[in-house]
């Protein structure tokens, strides 16, 4: 009997007990980088499930590859890209024939006008014929003559491009005129892989396009993600740290891609008006949900310059934006306040809002 | 008895209290069957219950963490009981079973992400252990002499 | 033998500074060790270097078009020093310290990576 009471202690003590279990399953996290769209792109998810996190991680770049294959301008490799590319598509027929495009492109094409318009052409996706001038494209670059660029210049308008909605097809409707998607394909990549992250349930993720980032949700421990602003003159040091969740942060500068001429940088951001560089700005970066939006929105900042790039930046909902200019001086939306900490280094003086 | 403490155990598992609560009546349940059934059989009941345990809830993964722990854990205790029990007191032995269970657990999780960044929590792995394990040292102790009272 | 408990106790309390230092340990290592260099040629793994730890280096990289890069290596930091592409750009780029940081010379399919952890930001837009 006594034998007996001893198990029955010991079976309550068991009943208690699952001392052996571990807490519920951790996140784990899954990364990768590939090299696309002249860049480095970076995805860093989280998930409990390993085959779901490698899943996620190859169809988040799947789409990376899809929307390079749309818009690359210029093929490598002998690739036949030519089948795949919308634009090239687009561009051979200038002033010839509407060409169908897939939604993507079609997206694309939507979204930049829309932005070229909101902006007065300070944005403009026809500037192809302008980066072709200057050789942005296909690396020999050289600073054309004012008689060019202006001859040239004649080949830029947004307002020159047709879009069919209904048929799916976009028409340029002069010779010689050409869409670059450079300034929106990586954007747009972006938001088309966070996408596909969110379907697969993923909460918690981080893509780095290039320096163009999206934030899927918080940290894995609910933290917001804490995403650096390069210093535009030191490639080793980060002028200000901005916290998001959910949110597209990408930035814009004058050393990304240049040449040097005779002492004097050339960089690729040109102002569509003028065919030539904007100068008052060495960098801005947009906060805004949409990653598309973002990378797009960067461009007409960035040559609006710093008073009217700060106005048209107010004047747009749930987008934020830092302003470096040539002189040094900082400036940022008001809305970006309360994520936004600047981290003191490089001597930029930062002009805060009243 | 061994064999009929874990037929039993077979047909009931109940998740119970608190993890806190259940890991110290785990280690009281351990540490008693090393006292009072041998060290065979305590190390037989560990494992048992360490596949019961993943069977019903767990995965592979939670099964080598809770394993290697635990099996630790109870060799530990079973050689100092067996050779040592005259100049160790229980609660020590106990603090010093929940030290080895909570570094095996850390070492495996360390060897599972590859990384040994895990340590970080070392000390207050150690320190949470060495605390429990004093109150399932005095607890079995208790239990363990009124028990063996009654069983003679 | 009858201080035993005495010598458990002691080397219980022992156990619990080492962790203590254990634990720092691997947080720095968390830090600043883990800093190294990733050499792509070609969309290949062609080399890794730490650079917590690391002296003055140069390496020249060829690639199998007979074209080459030269990277630069001290403690703390790299870059492409020179390249036989047109363009220069890789060069350009100058030193890269920050985990995420590229240099990247895209005529000779060649780039070199900063990875590692860092603990102010969890990433870099530039």
């Amino acid at each position: 009997m006594k034998r007996w009471s001893l198990v029955i202690i010991f079976l309550f003590i068991i009943f208690a007990c699952s001392g052996c279990k571990l807490k519920s399953a951790q996140l784990k996290e899954f990364t990768d980088e590939k090299f696309l769209m002249d860049t480095l792109i970076q995805v860093t998810v989280y998930s409990d499930d390993e085959q779901k996190g490698k899943e996620a991680l190859d169809k988040a770049f799947a789409e990376f590859e899809r929307i390079n294959n749309l818009t690359d301008r210029f093929p490598k490799d002998g690739k036949n890209t030519a089948v795949f590319s919308d634009v090239i598509r687009i561009n051979e027929n200038a002033g010839i024939k509407p060409v169908q495009v897939s939604t993507d492109t079609l997206n694309i094409v939507q979204r930049s006008l829309y932005y070229a318009q909101l902006s007065g052409g300070s944005f403009d996706i026809t500037i192809g014929p302008i980066m072709d001038l200057w050789g942005f494209g296909k690396n020999e670059q050289h600073v054309p003559s004012d008689e060019q660029i202006q001859k040239t210049l004649s080949l830029v308008d947004y307002r020159k491009v047709i879009v069919d909605p209904d048929n799916g097809t976009v028409y340029l409707q002069k010779p010689g005129m050409s869409l670059d998607f450079g300034g929106v394909a990586k954007g747009y990549a972006t938001e088309e892989a966070a996408k596909v992250l969110r379907e697969l349930g993923i909460k918690h993720a981080l893509i780095n396009a290039g320096g163009n980032v999206y934030a899927l949700g918080t940290k894995p421990d609910g933290s917001l993600w804490r995403v650096g602003v390069r210093d535009p003159r030191n490639e080793n040091g980060i002028i200000a740290v901005l916290s998001v969740k959910d949110t597209s942060v990408v930035t814009s500068g004058d050393y990304e891609r240049y040449f040097e001429e005779r002492g004097v940088r050339y960089s690729h951001l040109i102002d569509p008006s003028t065919g030539k560089q904007a100068r008052d700005l060495m960098q801005t970066t947009v906060v805004t949900e949409s990653s598309t939006d973002a990378d797009i929105l960067n461009k007409p900042l960035f040559v609006l310059g710093h008073q009217r790039g700060m106005s048209f930046a107010e004047s747009l909902q749930g987008v934020g934006a830092i302003f470096v200019g040539a002189d040094k001086q900082v400036t940022f939306t008001g809305n970006l306040t309360n994520q936004l900490k600047f981290t003191g280094d490089g001597d930029y003086q930062i002009i805060h809002q009243k | 008895m061994a064999t009929v403490l874990n037929i039993l155990e077979r047909t009931i598992v109940i998740p119970g209290a608190s993890p806190g609560i259940k890991l110290g009546l785990a280690n009281i349940m351990t540490l008693l069957s090393i006292m009072m059934l041998g060290g065979k059989d305590a190390i037989i009941i560990v494992a048992v219950r360490c596949f019961l345990g993943a069977l019903v809830g767990g995965n592979v993964i939670s099964f080598l963490f809770s394993i290697t722990g635990g099996l630790l854990s109870v060799l530990v205790m079973v050689i100092m009981w067996r050779y040592l029990n005259k100049y160790i007191s229980i609660v020590n032995i106990s603090m010093v079973g929940a030290v080895f269970h909570n570094i095996g657990q850390l070492f495996v999780a360390s060897l599972i992400i590859h990384d040994f960044s895990v340590y970080v929590i070392l000390p207050i792995l150690m320190i949470s252990a060495i605390i429990t394990g004093y109150i399932v040292g005095i607890v079995t102790k208790q239990l363990y002499k009124s028990l063996g009272n009654r069983m003679i | 033998m009858k201080n035993l408990n005495y010598y458990i106790l002691a080397s219980l309390l022992l156990l619990v500074l080492i962790s203590f230092g254990v634990s720092h340990l691997v947080q720095r290592q968390m830090t600043e060790g883990d800093l190294r260099l990733e050499i792509y040629t070609d969309g290949q793994l062609y080399r890794k270097i730490s650079l917590s730890e690391a002296s003055n280096e140069e390496i020249k990289v060829p690639n199998k078009d007979g074209h080459y890069n030269v990277v630069e290596i001290e403690k703390g930091r790299a870059r492409i020093k020179e390249s036989d592409c047109p363009n220069q750009m890789c060069v350009k780029t100058g030193w890269i310290s920050q985990p995420g940081q590229i240099a990247v010379c895209v005529p000779n399919k060649f780039n070199i990576v900063i990875k590692g952890k860092s603990n102010k930001v969890d990433t870099i837009s530039y």
